[in-house]
């Protein structure tokens, strides 16, 4: 059966927004602090700190080989201390860690890579990059 | 025996440089697609000029195309050229660029405009891939 991307990055984002986000969601600004990257460009309402999700492409040379990426990227505000984006890339990692195997398609999650703090100069703000992948098995 | 053996010892010689030129065909198709990669615009042109991916083991290293790139840099964006070292202790290879703003690519604006990182990720599997079908033409 191929493989409804759309599905599994809609499901890699509303796992944070979805009540099992709860727990990331509280270390976060408010109600509208988990949103796309399009939508950085408008960031009026936005309360840090939040996190942005970045689709970040498909790789693999098979259906059974193949990745899912993306990446949410935990911001803070400039003088705001990292430890603050270290809890939140924990609890992402708890997150996708603790997700079903084979709840969406036929694959599982998992958080792959997390950054450093670095500043961001274009938004005037430290982030942190979490990377996280959907592998289909089989 | 020790013809066996030296025919093993060949065998093997010519498997790890066919690895190397799989990876490197590999890294060609790569370093095009860095070039013209839309993820940021140009100012200088610097940037997409000498993003590069470079196979490295049995010979092959990045001396020469890194100095090239920094030349570039220095051309185009004179003062923004930077290098560092990595220890790659057998056969690999690098995803590099020689400017000194190309963490600020990579991480600003939730990454929109990165080009290595994506790249590295998109091709992390590709890189076993093309160096095992090259250690098999080599056969």
């Amino acid at each position: 059966m191929p493989i409804d991307y759309a599905a599994v990055y809609s499901a890699l984002y509303t796992r944070v927004t979805d009540s099992d986000g709860a727990a990331v969601r509280a270390l976060l600004g408010g109600t509208t602090s988990v949103f796309p990257r399009a939508e950085l460009n408008s960031l009026s309402g936005r309360v840090l700190p939040y996190l942005v999700f970045a689709e970040g492409g498909v790789t693999g040379e098979s259906e059974g080989m193949r990745d899912v990426l993306a990446s949410w990227w935990a911001y803070i505000a400039h003088t705001g201390n990292p430890r603050r984006l270290y809890q939140i890339a924990s609890e992402l990692d708890e997150l996708y860690g603790s997700m079903s195997a084979l709840a969406i398609a036929g694959g599982r999650l998992g958080v792959t890579y997390i950054g450093r703090p670095f500043y961001d100069a274009a938004l005037g703000l430290q982030g942190l990059e979490v990377r996280i992948g959907y592998r289909r098995l089989g | 025996m020790k013809e066996l053996i030296a025919g093993l010892q060949r065998f093997r010689a010519a498997q790890r440089r066919g690895m190397v030129d799989g990876l490197q065909r590999l890294c060609n198709t790569l370093s095009d697609a860095m070039q013209n990669d839309p993820a940021h615009g140009d100012v200088t042109g610097a940037s997409h000029a000498n993003y590069a991916a470079i196979p490295v083991g049995e010979g092959a290293d990045t001396a020469a195309t890194v100095q090239s790139m920094v030349a570039v840099v220095e051309e185009l964006n004179p003062g923004h050229s930077e290098t560092g070292t990595v220890n790659i202790p057998d056969i690999g290879a690098i995803i590099t660029s020689a400017t000194d703003y190309q963490w600020e690519l990579e991480t600003q604006y939730a990454g929109r405009k990165a080009v290595i990182g994506p790249t590295l990720q998109g091709s992390a599997t590709d890189f076993t891939r093309y160096a095992a079908e090259g250690a098999k033409v080599a056969r």
